[in-house]
């Protein structure tokens, strides 16, 4: 299994995200390993359009994003002052990293365009991810700034592996981006 | 129909005062056997209102009745009875009424007969003309056998011009001469004082005409009227060369409204006398007089003399005709405005319009003179009406407007008007109206306007006199704007030549839009305009500005930035100066370029002058009148000599002295056998908070004027009573006389240390002293002016700097003087101190070969002889030491020499921390020629954005308070050099850009050692607020040349070369080619990732876009350069020594190490810091205070922490995956716990930095050697360990530009994509 991602936010495509392989492990803090193409994943970064919102106040705000190509749960945990699963950390830090969730979960709202960092989760038999962060982008060219790396990453990055070059097989999907970048061209235009 | 018609009486009309028009006849068929039908149409009155003085009320038509109605009278010649301003107009008199009247189609005939007006125009006016002016346009006979008055023989009219049976039978033999020809002009009515017979005086009105004569025989027979009577038919084979004059006096004046009618037109007049006139003293004229047999003869068809006719308007002040419409009278009818910039000058009371002349009147000037004044900054033609011109009315105004009835008078300002040219007299006219607005009320109008002549009969005959003949007409008049107008005029300027080129080149800007040139499209637009293209004089004072301490031409709408290379030291604020040749550099954003035309009027354009200061002169010049507003900096070099003076509390004293010894001169030191007398020296005395005072001899670095002194000295004379270094070999004893507050002199013996700083030179130890910049403000200036020869206005030293002076003298000074203590109070002006130590100053002005100004000092070190030729000994040598060098080109190809002479380390803002490297080189001067220069902002990294000028980016507007950065190529010689750094507002000029010649004063010229520790990626400057451009490979081969921008330089522009860049053309593909070539332009590099370092870089820089995932280590620093603060009062004092981030691309993560403003972006120090940092952190905000600048920017809060901690370290012990993970600990070296606000603010802005948007970094990987020296030197200490990922040194750090980004991203997977199918 190939480590070296495992730290890296991988920036994945909504519909390679979504089918990445879930293997069950018997690690407590990570349940599942999440691999594509024999390449373990923990951690991602994805960008799209907040397409939905749930929030339980002080417990957790779920939101899908949609980037395109497919819609990514997410789940931003909103319960770093009463979980015991915080309980290790300094107070002070934690009040700061409460006090930022509470911002990102204000921060999303539905249609805006947000780039969300976090764990790779399962919940229910599904990705979903676990976010870390969350920055809502006013940079309309941000979008197709994001799908061109994600291509990019996939062809020159993810898809190498072991020196063999395995090409993204970016047919399939080049089509819808390349007319939403031109479209963006358009509007930019 | 006629017949029908309702008659009216004058009187009626009169009694009406209604301007009315009878024109109804015109429309009818009938005609008159003597008249052409009149038809007149009116112009449309839009074009005579635009020229209203009151635009607002547009005249109206004539109100028209609405039936025909005639008037019945007698059209008579002009008498004084009359109460008539001109009194030479036509009478047309009724049983009832006689009222002024002017008439078209005129007839001599018509003279005394009885007329039927069948068309005409009523003006009514109040008190004149006998109550109204009677415009006739169309007119017949009552008498039908009138219109065939004439003998039926002859096709000639005879009118005899005095009426009634000839008093004088004397004259009759005399009057036997005649003069035939076409009346070229005519003078207007004038009075000469005379005397008739025995003592009975009497004025004689009379009027002279000027008639073209042929000299031919058959001219002179007696014969001439038949000639005359052929020539009215049409056969004129004369020349009508030689110009007559015929004066009619007398009677015969009133015949002058006929003849001005007659102008043009050849007459013969019959029974005249010869007289020989006197004009002047000297001159006589030979003239020909009327007298009671006189004859006017006319031909039956008046014919026009061609000559007359003829119109060639070369503007140069030439006689001719000028039909037009009149669109407005202003002036009491001194100016007519005709047609479209046409003006007609009748500046002259006696040369009277005719009533008729109104607006919307088509008009004839004749004998006018066509000046075209050629005016830069407008066209048009100035009618100069003189004695010789008239005026006739061609076809009357249809508008309702008035007649303007000009009230003769005499004044001053007339005659003055009268001296002047046509072109001259306009401006002065429309000066005049202007202080009529002011002065209304004030003075009446006759004391502004209005003139009376003597000696038409002079001018009329000498016609070259009458100021148009031999004067220029143009060329001598030059329009002085106030600064405001200027500006404005500049402003518009800009707007259509920015238009202009936008237009040109529209196309292309389109084609790059998305390329790479599209960053030089962005640099700001230089435009400059030369003084003879705009035309403009400029008048104000030189002053300097309070806020950007350059020099500026101020009025009182407005200044603005002047550059005056060649600026004499004799310069003074009071005066007046008139700035004569001139350039006007502008810049501004290309953005006005709108290609839509969208203009942006708010955008910020700045100007400036370029002056040629031997074309300014000084208009007047007062008392010095000093502001207290200049600002100067002034380099001191603080010599490492301490002063310890036994037996004075410093604390008692200081106080006293800071605020009394205020006294300044000029320091001297004089050796027994080495003398030598410092120029300009002076002391200051800063008297710190600490209270510390030191006293410096410091040499005026003049921020503006370009005399550089070349050398300092100074002392440092320090409160603290023990030499902190008495270790060292250097102590000179000496005695200390103080002068203290109360005028008493305090001896005491003392000592001069030297305190440090030896640095070998060759075999040679030199003292280094401190450099430091001093910022003089406010209102000690005037005592340095009245002292100093080179005040000369442009040193200003605030009262909170307090200067003393320093003398040194030695011991056979000393032995002349008497007891110090018992010397007599003979002068209560001075203390007896003061009069010591003037008799000491004497002295040593007697002994020093220079003859400066008096001095006498508030300290005083005598020191034993060979003590004193120690000190000046090593004082010469610092001298040596702190010499600026002006490069020249062969300068940086070898001469090792130079860069020996400073070490950086010395420097003021060098750092204490070792293990921070400061660049090192010397400070030079280079002067040279800016080939161009280009903006990289301070975080640049990506070349796109960092030639945007930041505010172009919409989202990246808090990032302005960043200072930019340039790269600045100039030619030195025939060496390309760049200066890079950041040009502050107070160091970069307007007008700076590629052409000109600048000098570069106390630049740093890096030296090998730090390019080297620069390009290896480690060691980065601590130079507070000076960006340090990383080098690249190929730059460091070019490394000899590369010179730093630092806080003390400054750049004065000797000369601007008279050039417009033309839009992003030439210049910038110059430049384009010129980065191209000779480096490796940042954009060029393609953008890689992360986990592509190891196999793609090999140590040279790469871009990648990324983002903040985690704060490894992170150190901040105060900064510690209070110094220099005062400089950069707008910055913060937040050093970053270094910082270690983690970056995450998606490819891969790695630790990249950045200091300064690097670290600064990629924390968001720039950025505003959110409100909820307070709430998370605890904070309250009550420690904001006041500063609302300094409070909105994260920066802002770190320094405020800083200042109470002065070194801040934080450490991240947790996650450096997941940011929210991140375990920071914030440890500070101040003994004071860092409360837990601080702490947690500390520890937000980190985390806010990790939840930030994406940077380009561009970064060259660490190698591994050099990650385990930097670990042991750094993270070992702080028990911080690296995790094993590929280590990188930031070089620059930007936003992303991600539609660019984008587009190279899509087109690169495009190849890839193609090169693979």
């Amino acid at each position: 299994m190939d480590q070296r991602l495992q730290n890296t936010h991988v920036k994945l495509l909504a519909f390679d995200l979504l089918s990445l392989t879930q293997t069950p492990t018997f690690s407590t803090s990570d349940p599942i390993t999440f691999t594509r193409k024999n390449t373990t994943i923990s951690r991602t970064e994805i960008l799209g359009v907040v397409t939905s919102r749930e929030l339980k106040p002080n417990k957790f705000l779920k939101f899908t994003v949609d980037d395109g190509t497919g819609c990514i749960p997410c789940i931003l945990w909103l319960n770093h002052l009463t979980s015991p699963y915080f309980s290790r950390r300094n107070p002070a830090s934690l009040k700061l990293i409460s006090d930022m969730a509470a911002h990102f979960a204000s921060e999303v709202r539905i249609g805006v365009v947000a780039r969300v960092r976090g764990r790779i989760a399962g919940y229910r038999g599904a990705v979903q991810v676990t976010v870390s962060d969350v920055v809502v982008e006013r940079d309309p060219n941000m979008e197709a700034f994001h799908w061109s790396d994600c291509i990019r990453l996939a062809r020159n990055c993810y898809n190498v592996v072991g020196g063999a070059v395995e090409r993204y097989r970016v047919e399939r999907e080049t089509p819808t981006c390349a007319r939403k970048i031109g479209e963006k061209g358009k509007e930019e235009g | 129909m006629e017949e029908t018609a309702v008659v009216l009486t004058i009187k009626e009309l009169v009694l009406r005062f209604q301007p009315l028009t009878a024109t109804s006849s015109l429309k009818s068929k009938t005609k008159s056997t003597n008249q052409k039908p009149q038809f007149q149409t009116p112009p449309p009155p839009s074009t005579s209102t635009s020229t209203n003085p009151n635009p607002n009320s547009k005249p109206k038509i004539l109100t028209p009745l609405n039936h025909s109605a005639t008037l019945l009278g007698t059209l008579t010649l002009p008498t004084e009875t009359l109460s008539c301003p001109n009194r030479n107009c036509f009478r047309f008199s009724d049983d009832s009424s006689t009222i002024c009247c002017d008439i078209l189609d005129f007839n001599v005939n018509i003279i005394g007969k009885r007329i039927r007006v069948l068309a005409w125009n009523f003006v009514p006016l109040k008190h004149f003309c006998g109550g109204g002016f009677l415009e006739i346009i169309k007119w017949s006979f009552v008498d039908s056998t009138s219109s065939v008055l004439f003998r039926s023989s002859s096709s000639l009219d005879s009118f005899p011009l005095v009426s009634g049976s000839p008093s004088n039978k004397e004259d009759q033999l005399k009057a036997r001469y005649s003069v035939m020809g076409p009346i070229e002009s005519i003078s207007p009515v004038f009075i000469v004082p005379c005397s008739i017979g025995d003592s009975k005086s009497q004025n004689l009105r009379g009027f002279i005409v000027r008639i073209m004569v042929c000299q031919c025989k058959l001219c002179n027979s007696t014969e001439s009227i038949m000639f005359l009577h052929r020539l009215g038919q049409g056969n004129d084979p004369h020349s009508f060369i030689e110009p007559f004059f015929v004066y009619f006096c007398g009677a015969s004046w009133c015949w002058h409204p006929v003849i001005t009618k007659l102008v043009g037109n050849a007459i013969m007049l019959s029974g005249l006398k010869k007289k020989l006139v006197f004009i002047g003293k000297e001159e006589s004229q030979l003239m020909f007089v009327t007298t009671e047999y006189s004859i006017l003869h006319l031909p039956r068809v008046l014919k026009k003399w061609l000559p007359f006719s003829r119109n060639v308007i070369g503007g140069n002040g030439e006689c001719g005709v000028y039909t037009g419409v009149v669109k407005g009278v202003y002036m009491q009818g001194m100016v007519v405005e005709l047609d479209k910039e046409v003006w007609l000058l009748l500046t002259d009371q006696l040369v009277t319009a005719p009533h008729s002349l109104r607006e919307g009147a088509i008009i004839l000037a004749m004998n006018v003179h066509f000046v075209n004044p050629k005016f830069s900054w407008t066209k048009i033609l100035i009618l100069g009406a003189c004695f010789k011109s008239s005026i006739t009315v061609a076809s009357f105004s249809p508008l309702e407007t008035g007649c303007h009835i000009v009230s003769q008078s005499q004044s001053q300002l007339g005659k003055f008007i009268d001296s002047l040219t046509f072109s001259a007299r306009l401006w002065t006219l429309l000066v005049v109206s202007c202080f009529r607005k002011k002065f209304a009320g004030i003075l009446s109008e006759k004391e502004i306007l209005g003139s009376k002549h003597f000696g038409v009969l002079t001018e009329f005959c000498r016609h070259d006199s009458c100021g148009c003949g031999s004067k220029p007409y143009r060329g001598n008049l030059k329009l002085v704007a106030p600064i405001s107008i200027f500006l404005g005029h500049c402003e518009n300027m800009w707007m259509r030549t920015a238009l202009k080129n936008c237009h040109t080149s529209h196309d292309k800007y389109h084609f790059n839009f998305l390329s790479h040139e599209r960053r030089f499209n962005c640099r700001p637009l230089r435009m400059i305009f030369s003084s003879e293209d705009i035309g403009i004089l400029l008048l104000g004072n030189l002053e300097i500005s309070p806020s950007s301490g350059r020099l500026q031409l101020v009025d009182a709408t407005g200044s603005m930035d002047v550059l005056i290379p060649d600026l004499p030291s004799t310069w003074k604020t009071s005066s007046i100066y008139e700035v004569v040749k001139y350039s006007v550099i502008m810049e501004g954003p290309p953005k006005v370029m709108d290609c839509l035309g969208l203009l942006n009027r708010t955008s910020k354009w700045k100007i400036s002058l370029n002056l040629d200061l031997t074309q300014i002169s000084c208009a007047t010049a007062g008392d010095p009148v000093i502001p207290n507003r200049d600002t100067v900096f002034v380099e001191a070099i603080v010599l490492p000599w301490d002063l310890s003076i036994a037996g004075i509390d410093p604390i008692a004293h200081s106080g006293e002295i800071s605020r009394n010894w205020l006294n300044e001169t000029l320091g001297h030191y004089i050796g027994k056998n080495y003398q030598e007398h410092l120029p300009n020296k002076r002391c200051k005395i800063d008297c710190t908070s600490s209270q510390d005072f030191v006293l410096d001899l410091v040499d005026d670095h003049s921020y503006v004027g370009s005399e550089l002194s070349t050398c300092s000295g100074s002392l440092r004379e320090s409160t603290e009573w023990k030499c902190r270094e008495l270790s060292s070999t250097h102590e000179i004893p000496c005695l200390a006389i103080v002068r203290n507050a109360k005028g008493h002199n305090l001896v005491s013996s003392g000592k001069l240390c030297c305190t440090k700083c030896k640095v070998k030179i060759g075999a040679d130890h030199k003292p280094i002293g401190r450099k430091i910049l001093v910022e003089f403000s406010a209102d000690i200036l005037s005592k340095y002016q009245d002292c100093n020869s080179i005040g000369s206005g442009k040193i200003d030293i605030s009262s909170e700097m307090h200067l003393w002076s320093l003398s040194f003298s030695s011991d056979d000074i000393v032995t002349n003087d008497k007891s110090l203590d018992d010397a007599p109070r003979n002068d209560s002006s001075f203390s007896n101190e003061e009069v010591l130590m003037r008799d000491q100053v004497e002295l040593l002005l007697k002994r020093s070969t220079g003859n400066s100004p008096e001095c006498f000092s508030d300290v005083l070190l005598h020191l034993s002889a060979d003590m004193m030729h120690l000190l000046a000994l090593e004082l010469s040598k610092m001298k040596e030491g702190f010499m600026p060098v002006v490069m020249s080109g062969d300068a940086f190809n070898g001469s090792p020499h130079i860069l020996t002479k400073i070490s950086a380390s010395n420097m003021p803002f060098a750092s204490s921390c070792s293990s921070c490297l400061s660049p090192e080189g010397n400070l030079v001067s280079v002067l040279g020629n800016v080939v161009t220069f280009h903006r990289l902002d301070s975080n640049l990294a990506n070349a796109h954005s960092s030639c945007d000028t930041v505010s172009d980016i919409p989202h990246m507007g808090c990032f302005q308070r960043i200072p930019s950065s340039y790269c600045i190529h100039v030619l030195v010689g025939k060496q390309m050099v760049r200066i890079f750094g950041s040009l502050r507002k107070h160091a970069y000029a307007v007008g700076f850009g590629a052409g000109v010649n600048a000098t570069f004063h106390r630049v740093l010229k890096l030296s090998y050692w730090s390019e080297k520790s620069v390009e290896c990626g480690m060691k980065q400057c601590r130079v507070p607020e000076i960006s340090i451009f990383t080098i690249y490979g190929q730059e460091v081969q070019l490394g000899s040349n590369r010179l730093m921008l630092t806080p003390v330089s400054f750049i004065v522009i000797n000369s601007i070369s008279v050039a417009n860049e033309v839009y992003h053309e030439n210049s910038s593909d110059f430049w384009f080619d010129l980065y191209k070539s000779s480096a490796a332009s940042l954009d060029k590099l393609s953008s890689v990732m992360i986990s592509e370092f190891i196999k793609c870089t090999e140590g040279k820089p790469v871009k990648f876009n990324c983002r903040v995932v985690a704060v490894h280590v992170l150190i901040l620093e105060n900064r510690k350069y209070d110094l220099l603060s005062k400089v950069q009062s707008r910055q913060h004092f937040v050093d970053i020594p270094l910082a270690a981030f983690v970056l995450d691309d998606g490819s891969s993560s790695c630790y990249c190490w950045a200091n300064a403003e690097r670290a600064a972006t990629l924390l968001r120090l720039h950025e505003e810091l959110p409100m909820r940092a307070f709430e998370s952190s605890g904070c309250t905000l009550k420690w904001v205070g006041t500063d609302k600048s300094s409070w909105k920017t994260t920066m802002g809060h770190l320094a405020r922490i800083l200042k109470k901690h002065k070194r801040i370290i934080v450490k991240n012990h947790g996650s450096m995956v997941d940011s929210s993970y991140q375990d920071l600990t914030v440890s500070v070296s101040s003994d004071d716990d860092i409360s837990s606000s601080d702490e947690n603010l500390v520890k937000f802005i980190i985390f806010h930095a990790c939840f930030g948007t994406f940077w380009t970094v561009t970064a060259s990987a660490m190698e591994l050697n050099a990650v385990n020296q930097f670990e042991k030197e750094h993270l070992m200490q702080m028990e911080m360990t690296l995790q094993s990922m590929q280590n990188v040194w930031a070089m620059e750090v930007c936003y992303t530009d991600t539609l660019t980004e984008a587009w190279k991203m899509v087109q690169e997977q495009l190849t890839v994509r193609s090169s693979y199918h």
